[in-house]
């Protein structure tokens, strides 16, 4: 069960409000490489994992990448507060604003709503551990691309922290593959699926 | 690892500060104790018999209720504890709609 802590997990404190920032940092909101989506992987993958280590680093990593929704949330919070209708016109924030106005809805900054279509949860322990690498590297270029797009110091430093943590995230997932690797029987070579061994050892013993 | 974890919020400040300062600095000192602990736990889930990790959270955890603790008398501030007259956690501002 979770339990909710009053506090970011960084603070996020940004004075100017700018919504064409806004509209590119949605994408770690609701886009392909988001937090959303890394929380909802890592979560729920967790279920079909093998061995304590591996389920407690996604448990502890997917309930981290919860506090940074709400990081990203907090920062489109202040990033749209008190704007002018000119401002939203001008800014390029108007197609989101339609429908939004300004809250956080879960999209990418091309419009596409979050969606698990981006994620897999496959229930075999070497093909979610590689997707979680992957998820942390692509998380990580999204935020080198948000750093190029965006100038306000405050906003950066919000960026910069989470970036820095998907950097982290990547090196546990990587040890957390070779606990899995050391793990499996010398037989298993090619690592063949331990969370559902029957069929894969029946395979191994017959090649 | 090494550092003293209660290096983080000293009961003697360096110089006079008023109770502001003295406000911020606390709440700065749980969120970088509360973020060591984070990062500890990661790390002690796949080292999980590493002592000095272990050392390292047992430490930094016992700093943290004891700022926790300052922090509820110094800000009474009891919106993650029992409440006394009034529900303050729908009270007290949300974080994101803070300064910081």
């Amino acid at each position: 069960m979770w339990n909710y802590d009053k506090r970011l997990i960084h603070p996020v404190s940004v004075q100017k409000p700018d919504p064409m920032s806004a509209s590119i940092i949605i994408s770690q909101l609701g886009g392909p490489h988001g937090e959303l989506g890394a929380a909802t992987r890592y979560l729920q993958q967790r279920y079909s994992m093998p061995y304590g280590e591996l389920i407690g680093i996604l448990t502890d990593v997917g309930t981290e990448e919860l506090a940074h929704v709400e990081m990203i949330s907090a920062l489109l919070y202040q990033l749209t507060r008190n704007l002018s209708e000119e401002e939203i016109r001008k800014k390029g924030y108007a197609a989101y604003f339609v429908d939004h106005t300004t809250s956080a809805y879960p999209q990418a900054a091309a419009g596409v709503p979050f969606s698990a279509s981006t994620l897999a949860v496959t229930g075999d322990t070497f093909a979610d551990l590689h997707e979680d690498m992957a998820a942390e590297q692509k998380a990580r270029l999204s935020y080198d691309n948000i750093l190029r797009l965006v100038d306000d110091p405050d906003v950066k430093d919000a960026i910069r922290f989470l970036r820095e943590r998907e950097i982290v995230h990547f090196q546990r997932f990587g040890e957390a593959l070779r606990i899995a690797q050391d793990k499996v029987n010398a037989r298993n070579f090619y690592a063949f699926n331990p969370s559902f061994d029957t069929p894969a050892a029946n395979l191994i013993q017959n090649c | 690892m090494e550092k003293n974890p209660t290096e983080f919020f000293p009961s003697e400040p360096a110089e006079k500060e008023d109770s502001c300062a003295q406000k911020r600095r606390l709440l700065q000192a749980l969120r970088v104790c509360t973020f060591a602990l984070t990062e500890a736990r990661l790390y002690l889930d796949t080292h999980p018999s590493d002592s000095q990790a272990l050392a390292f959270y047992r430490a930094h955890e016992e700093e943290r209720l004891r700022l926790e603790k300052e922090w509820a008398r110094l800000a009474n501030d009891t919106s993650t504890d029992t409440p006394n007259d009034c529900w303050d956690y729908v009270r007290t501002p949300w974080p994101w709609q803070s300064e910081a």
